[in-house]
């Protein structure tokens, strides 16, 4: 069988000049495993991450309408004279998870979505639809706390000294300086003098101070909306996500703001219906807070013919994380305080349960935060995806990995100007008793 | 794997380089003391960890090394904590306005020239005014990726004739930012400029120029920028979350030296850390374990990796010990 259609066995790069890259001309086997190292700014990624993956990646993009690729990301051509057999490509990267609170590691993974619809048909009593159980939706969120599990509550004196007035500077918050818009609506609101030390404010005054609710007043002949200072901290600065502040707003809130369990869910950011319905004695934020690894086999304990389908998916979904070496995480853990490494795990679990093969699988140091012991075991993640017949393209410097891999090319000798000339391709002659 | 051994290319050489235990552990000065730590799966955990030494925590994923460290330390004052995070760059930063250098040098071009500072930044007055001093016009090409040419106004230089035309020791602004860190280190040979210069050179970035955009660097140069910035905090301990991440073996070399500094500086270093070359480096390890979540959490053992090596069986010294023999 030599059919011309079986002779693509090799991406052929020719004359790749991104960034610091001097027109490297290589070949990299397809269906195999390939590490790229070298020092850092040698150009691995220019030519793995900036070559390859983003070639492939604009082609696909090119298959859209125009209109549908004028609300996608446009990705420039890469310089490069040609390039031959380029397959699909998928880029597993270390970016962290968006650092939103409403995002975890089960509404990443699907896993909390698929629990959800196992608990809307199977949970005692029945409360509702999957709506019911999720945090996100109005008809599953505690009600306290919307859904976050956690409620602020903001440290007055850490922001008001009530020794000093107001025109002396008694407030102490980003954007609430003497003579700032926010300043002069407080101080010159006629609620309250703005000469008067705060602590000989009479109780009515204080309270309008800090707590007035939104309120339009009429100052100087303008019409002004008034709320008083803490509602309006609560409304503009803690409504924002920690991660996402600012990283002087974000050193405020550490210093006047105290978060705290919500009291109402105990955490759990659901509402009471929602909690109370449960499978065998367990609801479904117990299920969230267990160690995935557990979850997996109370997943497997479940035995009901009219979910059979959706919670063979679920288990295989805990089975891979476990896998993987995640067992250790739970569902309800924020995406954002996941470790990069973690994160990449995390996103690898989506591609080994896929049925599409010839795959071009990118990886960004996939043994990042791995202990020694890990790492093999990351490795024979890698050689699976291989071993279903997909091109595994790794950028890595950890000797263990490397020595898994078929061929490699090394880049440098140097770096930066001189960088980038790449050595010839290393192949490894045929498949020694290390690959496998 | 033996062709790339002989290669001779760095990758090869590196390949069976080794790290070795110290000969010598820097005995601590005193100790820094983490009572009843029970954040995540932490179990009551009491620790000290020793100043004026590299300390290593180590131990399989989730097994709570970043609990201990960062939920224990990270508010102590006299802290700095370098976490894994990677430093996000617009087209208009560059090493030069990401560590500050630039302010110290616009300064020293508007004293030589009696001008106002801001017409030294490409961001502000004295950027050229077709390109806004980006050196590159971008043009739109709707659904189509765009298109970059360089400025036919400035040439790329990416500021306005009249603010090239003052110079400081002979040299414009343009052909400053131009330079490499190493030549920008003997050009200015004292004052907050050249400090800023020698951090970059210690961390190993000497070749990088100071105009170069910081969305080009890689992941190691940016890693090692972040660094270079957090040297520059006053502080007399230093938590380092996995600074090896995107480095080459020949980099941690350079690191592990860079880490000595600061040590010898009179410091507390306590980096959590996979990197067995680092590991064989430290002073002191903490290993955590055994296992990971409910698992974990414990302290399987405190003390020099000379001991870690001969008298454990924890996974982390089995590891470390292959790796040294």
């Amino acid at each position: 069988m030599n059919a011309v259609a079986d002779s693509h066995d090799v991406i052929q790069v020719r004359g790749a000049r991104e960034n610091n890259l001097a027109d490297v001309s290589l070949d990299v086997p397809k269906r195999r495993l390939t590490v790229f190292t070298g020092v850092s700014g040698s150009g691995k990624s220019s030519l793995v991450f900036g070559t390859i993956a983003a070639e492939s990646q604009r082609m696909i993009n090119e298959t859209y309408t125009a209109f549908l690729q004028s609300f996608m990301p446009s990705i420039g051509r890469p310089d490069v004279d040609a390039l031959h057999n380029l397959s699909a490509a998928i880029i597993v990267d270390q970016e962290r998870m968006g650092a939103n609170s409403r995002s975890t590691v089960g509404t990443a993974t699907d896993a909390h979505t698929m629990l959800r619809i196992v608990f809307s048909r199977l949970g005692q009593p029945y409360v509702g639809t999957s709506g019911a159980f999720s945090f996100n939706l109005p008809e599953g969120m505690c009600p306290a706390c919307e859904g976050l599990g956690k409620v602020t509550t903001i440290d007055v004196d850490a922001i008001v000294d009530r020794s000093k007035s107001l025109n002396d500077g008694a407030i102490d918050a980003p954007n609430y300086g003497v003579d700032t818009w926010y300043w002069r609506v407080l101080a010159h609101s006629g609620l309250y003098p703005a000469d008067r030390p705060i602590r000989e404010f009479t109780e009515q005054e204080l309270d309008d101070f800090l707590h007035k609710p939104i309120t339009k007043l009429t100052i100087g002949g303008t019409n002004v909306t008034y709320e008083g200072l803490i509602p309006k901290l609560q409304r503009t600065i803690l409504s924002k996500d920690r991660e996402s502040m600012q990283p002087h707003i974000r050193a405020f809130v550490d210093r006047a703001v105290t978060f705290a369990t919500c009291e109402n869910c105990k955490g759990a950011r659901l509402n009471e219906a929602a909690l109370n319905s449960k499978i065998r004695g367990v609801n479904i934020a117990d299920c969230c807070a267990m160690q995935i690894s557990d979850l997996a086999q109370f997943a497997h304990s479940i035995d009901d013919p009219s979910v059979a389908p959706l919670l063979a998916t679920l288990r295989n979904t805990l089975d891979s994380l476990v896998e993987i070496g995640l067992g250790y995480l739970s569902l309800d853990r924020e995406s954002g305080t996941l470790s990069g490494g973690e994160s990449q795990r995390v996103k690898m679990v989506r591609h080994l349960g896929s049925s599409l093969t010839d795959i071009t699988y990118v990886f960004d140091e996939p043994t990042v935060g791995l202990h020694p012991h890990d790492i093999q075991r990351m490795n024979n993640l890698l050689l699976r995806l291989r071993d279903k017949g997909n091109t595994v393209l790794v950028v890595e410097h950890k000797p263990e990995t490397i020595a898994i891999a078929i061929t490699w090319s090394t880049s440098g000798p140097a770096r930066a100007s001189t960088a980038g000339t790449s050595a010839t391709p290393v192949t490894w002659p045929g498949c020694g008793p290390l690959a496998r | 794997m033996a062709g790339l051994r002989t290669s001779g290319t760095l990758t090869g050489r590196h390949l069976d380089h080794r790290a070795k235990l110290r000969a010598e552990f820097r005995s601590p000065k005193g100790f820094l003391t983490i009572n009843g730590a029970r954040l995540n799966n932490l179990k009551d955990v009491s620790v000290d960890l020793p100043l004026g030494v590299l300390t290593v925590v180590t131990g399989v994923a989730g097994s709570g090394k970043s609990s201990l460290i960062h939920g224990s330390l990270r508010k102590r004052p006299g802290v700095v904590t370098v976490d894994q995070s990677a430093i996000r760059g617009s087209r208009r930063s560059n090493p030069a306005t990401y560590t500050g250098l630039l302010d110290s040098v616009r300064t020293a071009f508007a004293k030589a020239n009696g001008v106002k500072a801001a017409l030294f930044s490409a961001n502000s007055e004295g950027a050229c005014t077709h390109c806004k001093g980006i050196g590159l016009v971008y043009t739109d090409l709707a659904m189509m990726a765009g298109v970059a040419t360089v400025c036919e106004k400035c040439e790329g230089k990416r500021f306005t004739p009249e603010v090239l035309r003052y110079t400081l020791r002979g040299k414009n602004i343009s052909e400053v930012l131009g330079m490499s860190v190493a030549e920008a280190r003997e050009f200015f040979p004292s004052g907050q400029a050249h400090t800023v210069l020698s951090r970059l050179h210690d961390v190993g970035l000497s070749y990088l120029s100071l105009g170069q955009p910081l969305t080009t660097l890689s992941g190691g140069e940016r890693q090692r920028l972040k660094l270079a910035i957090h040297m520059a905090e006053k502080a007399s301990t230093y938590v380092m979350d996995e600074p090896t991440s995107g480095l080459h073996l020949a980099d941690v070399d350079q690191l592990l030296g860079l880490l000595d500094q600061l040590i010898d500086a009179g410091n507390t270093v306590i980096v959590i850390e996979h990197h067995l070359a680092v590991m064989a480096h430290a002073d002191w390890i903490v290993d955590m374990g055994p296992g990971a979540g409910h698992d974990g959490g414990q302290v399987v053992f405190s003390g020099t990796p000379g001991e870690l090596v001969s008298d454990s069986d924890t996974l982390t010294a089995q590891h470390l010990k292959q790796y040294l023999s």
